[in-house]
Formats: C-alpha cells, sequence, structure tokens
C-alpha cells in the first residue's frame, strides 16, 4: 500500500474536491439565498464542514467496499491469484485480514482529511473526542468488511467486480446521507437506510464533530453496529466459502 | 516521358489510397474490437442501468440542499443539471479512454506486443471512444426518462441535430485530449490517481454544471482556456437555445480547431514518448 502514495494523496483530497463541486454549483444556483436554503433544507449553517465530513466518510466506505473484490481482482488480471490456493493458508482469512489494516488506516486518513477544515475552524477535537470518533468508524467499517466480503464471493463467481462493487456502491451511497439528511426520503426509505453502517457513522460523527456532544448516549447505535457486523460478517463467510467450493469443484477458479 | 509521369502519378495515388484504406481497416478493427470486448462483460451494462438513476440522485440532491424545496423541480435547473451529466461523460471519455487503455494493456503485459505492429498508435487505443459513444447514445435516451421519472420534468432538445453533432465534435476533443494524457500514462505509468484530481479540476472550472458567466472573472479567465468549456456551452445552446459566453459562431470555430489541433499534438506526443521510451528501455516497465 505505501507503494501508491498518489492513490493516497487522492482519497486524502477528494472530499475536498467533491465539496468544492457541490458547494460551488450550490451557491451558484442558489445564489445569494444558498446558505439560507441549505440551513432550511439540512439544519446545519456550515456547508462546508457538513460536506467534506460527508465525503470523508464516504470515501472510507467506498474503499472498503472495493477493496477485498478489487484486490482478488487484480490478482485474477495479473495471474497470482490461483498461487493463493497452493498455500496451506486460509483465502477466506487472506481476504479478510486484508481489511483489517486497510479499515485502521482510514482511521489515520479520516483524521489526516478532516483536521485542516477544522483547523481553519480553530475548532480541533480534543484526544477523548478523536477516540470516541475513531471507534465509531472502526465499528461501523466491520459491517462494510462483511459487504466485502460478499463482494469478493461475487467475484470469484462472476469475474465483474467494478460492476457489482457500483451497484453496492450507489445504494449504500445514496442510503447513507454522506451530503443531505436522510430526513428527506420517506420513512420507509429511512428505516431501510437503518441496515447500512454507515448511515449511522454519519450521524454520530456529525454529532460528536459538529456539535462536540460526546456525552450522548451511544449505546444504541453501538449494538446496531455490532448487530450488523454479525450478520454481514457472516453473510460474508456464507458466501464466500460457497462459491469458493463451488468455483474449486467447476474448474472456475483461474478462468476469468 | 509523359507515361513515366502517368506511373508515377498512378503510384503515388495508390500508396495515398492504400493508406486510406489501411487506416479504415484499423479502425474497423478497433471499433470491432471494443464492442465485442464491451458485450462480452454485460453486468456493466446491467449495473449501469440500475445505478444511473442512483447515482443521479447522489450527485443532485446535496446541489438541490442550496435551493428552496419548491425549486427542486424547476425544469430549467433540472436541465441545466441533466446536460451536466452528459458532459460528465464527455470529459470522462477525455481523460480516461486513452490512458486507461493504455494502461490496462501494461497491466495484462501486451503493451509491448501491440507496439511492435505498424498499427496507428492512435487508432490503436480508440476503442473505448467507440464504445463511449454508443454508451453516451444510450444512456441519454434512459436519463431522459429517468430525468422524467424522478423530478417529472421534460428534457428540452430544441435542435436535435445540432446537439449530435456538437456532442459528437466534443468527442472528438475529448479523444485528441485524451491522447496527450494517455501519452502522459506511456511515460509515467500509474497516473490514476490524477486523473481522478484533474477530473474534478476540470468540472469545477469548464462550466459544465452552470455558465461561466456566473464565475468570478479570474477564474472564468482559466474556464475559457478549458476545451470543455466550449462543448459545455455549445451544447446548452443547442438544447436549451442558453446564450453562449462567445459568440456561438466563434465557439463552433474554436471546437473545430480544438478537434483537429488536440489530436494532431496527441498522436505526435504519443509517437515521441513511444520513441523515447525504446531508447531507454522503459516501454515495458510498469
Amino acid at each position: 500500500m505505501s507503494r501508491y502514495i498518489g492513490n493516497w494523496i487522492m482519497i486524502i483530497t477528494l472530499p475536498y474536491m467533491l465539496a468544492g463541486i457541490f458547494l460551488g454549483v450550490g451557491y451558484a444556483v442558489g445564489g445569494k439565498n444558498a446558505s439560507i436554503n441549505f440551513y432550511k433544507n439540512t439544519g446545519i449553517s456550515d456547508p462546508a464542514l457538513y460536506s467534506i465530513l460527508g465525503g470523508a466518510i464516504m470515501i472510507a466506505t467506498m474503499i472498503i467496499l472495493e477493496n477485498t473484490g478489487g484486490y482478488i481482482r487484480e490478482e485474477q488480471l495479473i495471474g497470482t491469484f490461483e498461487l493463493h490456493y497452493l498455500t496451506p493458508n486460509s483465502t477466506l482469512q487472506i481476504w479478510f485480514f486484508h481489511i483489517l489494516p486497510i479499515a485502521t488506516i482510514m482511521i489515520g486518513i479520516f483524521s489526516i482529511t478532516i483536521t485542516p477544515i477544522l483547523l481553519f475552524k480553530g475548532n480541533l477535537l480534543s484526544f477523548s473526542e478523536w477516540l470516541i470518533a475513531a471507534t465509531v468508524i472502526f465499528l461501523s467499517l466491520m459491517p462494510l468488511a462483511g459487504i466485502g466480503l460478499v463482494i469478493a464471493a461475487l467475484t470469484v463467481r462472476f469475474k465483474e467486480v467494478w460492476a457489482i462493487v457500483n451497484v453496492i456502491n450507489s445504494v449504500i451511497t445514496l442510503l447513507s446521507g454522506f451530503y443531505y439528511p436522510l430526513e428527506i426520503f420517506p420513512e420507509m426509505v429511512q428505516t431501510i437506510a437503518l441496515l447500512v453502517p454507515s448511515s449511522t457513522a454519519v450521524k454520530i460523527l456529525r454529532t460528536i464533530i459538529q456539535h462536540r456532544y460526546t456525552s450522548l448516549n451511544f449505546g444504541p447505535q453501538i449494538i446496531l453496529f455490532l448487530v450488523l457486523s454479525m450478520i454481514y460478517l457472516s453473510s460474508g463467510y456464507i458466501t464466500y466459502k460457497r462459491w469458493e467450493n463451488a468455483a474449486r469443484k467447476n474448474g472456475e477458479l483461474s478462468k476469468y | 516521358m509523359q507515361l513515366e509521369k502517368t506511373e508515377n502519378s498512378q503510384s503515388i495515388n495508390g500508396k495515398y489510397l492504400k493508406g486510406i484504406m489501411s487506416i479504415f481497416l484499423e479502425l474497423y478493427a478497433t471499433a470491432s474490437r471494443g464492442y465485442k470486448i464491451y458485450f462480452r462483460y454485460t453486468a456493466w451494462f446491467i449495473a449501469d442501468l440500475i445505478t444511473t438513476p442512483i447515482w443521479i440522485l447522489v450527485f443532485l440532491l446535496p446541489i438541490l440542499m442550496f435551493l428552496p424545496k419548491e425549486q427542486w423541480n424547476n425544469p430549467t435547473t433540472i436541465n441545466f443539471f441533466f446536460w451536466a451529466m452528459v458532459m460528465w461523460d464527455i470529459v470522462g471519455a477525455g481523460l480516461w479512454s486513452f490512458g486507461q487503455a493504455i494502461r490496462r494493456e501494461q497491466q495484462t503485459g501486451t503493451l509491448e506486443f501491440l507496439f511492435l505492429t505498424n498499427a496507428n498508435r492512435i487508432i490503436m487505443f480508440t476503442r473505448s471512444i467507440f464504445t463511449r459513444g454508443l454508451e453516451l447514445t444510450i444512456m441519454f435516451a434512459y436519463m431522459v426518462i429517468v430525468f422524467k421519472l424522478l423530478f417529472g420534468v421534460d428534457i428540452i432538445l430544441r435542435n436535435i441535430l445540432g446537439v449530435i453533432f456538437i456532442l459528437t465534435l466534443g468527442l472528438l476533443i475529448a479523444m485528441g485530449f485524451g491522447e496527450i494524457y494517455g501519452a502522459l500514462v506511456l511515460r509515467f505509468k500509474n497516473i490514476g490517481p490524477v486523473t481522478n484530481i484533474l477530473e474534478f479540476v476540470i468540472l469545477g472550472i469548464s462550466g459544465i454544471f452552470f455558465p461561466i458567466s456566473r464565475l468570478p472573472d479570474q477564474i472564468r479567465l482559466i474556464s475559457l482556456l478549458s476545451p470543455f468549456t466550449y462543448i459545455a456551452e455549445m451544447t446548452r445552446y443547442m438544447a436549451m437555445g442558453i446564450e453562449t459566453y462567445l459568440d456561438p459562431g466563434f465557439e463552433l470555430i474554436l471546437m473545430i480547431l480544438m478537434a483537429i489541433i488536440f489530436n494532431a499534438i496527441g498522436f505526435v506526443t504519443i509517437l515521441y514518448i513511444e520513441k523515447n521510451l525504446k531508447k531507454t528501455g522503459k516501454l515495458g516497465a510498469y
């Protein structure tokens, strides 16, 4: 990973670029009432911080979702995928433990990404606030790692990882409310959005960073993360194992 | 003497014709290869159909937050967004087509083999332009329906032939831009992250989402240097009748000139970099 420094620079700057586009276009079309309209629609008076924060979580979410499938696809393309099956290691463990360091790095990336805007606002996080934020990020990424394993299974089965990732990413991004409040959707959609861990993570992180409200009881949300982690990780495990076995039996492991 | 002259002239004409025929043959081979690859991966196409309405919402909702709720279905605003999404595709075609094709050949280890042939270096990597053209046509029709269903707004299309002409010209400009960019991929290998950054910069300065007249003076000067500014301006002019910043006739001439100049520069740059990489032995390094 340290080989691709350019990628990391892009990951850190992307939330700023996306926020720049949304704010630039938003102010251009909204005119002089743009800020007032934004406040009325979102209840937030600081669109820049709101968008950059949403963008940082969105990038972390996308990377976790894409990474396992993308890694497998890359191994397939360069012809080294089957070689993993010649070793005595569990391939499931290889793919899963590939996600874990990335999830940890994402906490660092998130911190680096939001520091400039918080510094600009003169509003840096205290250590305890950062620690809570980091824990929330890590816990919210675990269910996504489970979805990542499902994508890995689909990659082994259908080969077309980016098409699958595109569909899952789009749905998760829409239902996470990275750049808008989910309250604009009907209640049914809001309920479905609870199944997307990043939607809860966005709400908690916004509460911590924008309102400095760490004394809030995040218990129910933490339980939700744990339940979702169990569901998605076990789904990922079952799906991957099943399709890996099928691919081994049909001789499709090395077919791409 | 006269006979010799006629024979020479016939030989030159023959070579010329042969040259044109070989270009058409290469174009046919590249296009058919591009379409074969495209239709091999049907999952991509299906995924695009599923995700297009979702991504439209994901990108438009944050912008709509800056407008009062009663304007969320404003026909002019929605039409601006529609054409912006089409433009985004054109910008993407410019940045990703050549660079990505070269990078993919590098990764799969087939680039050196392609460079062993005498095929035209530009045509060889144009395959995604053909598929982009097809994709753009299908997505255009699909997005008209999606915008109608999502926002209840009809897409304004005042001069359909004008729009087709401008979009085709736009794709040619994007192709020239992509060739220059592809040459950089050939030289510097993995420049994917730079592509992403550049894509957002281009979207920001080229008046893709709104007329450049709304930009501050200094930024407007930069936006006038972007080829994509004129594609966006002329598309909105043809489709919606929105006034262009410069005279529309002048912008059209600029676009035609850019299509020729960019493609010529791109071709020369790729040849120059290929020659240099062959000398230094870095053609196969990635």
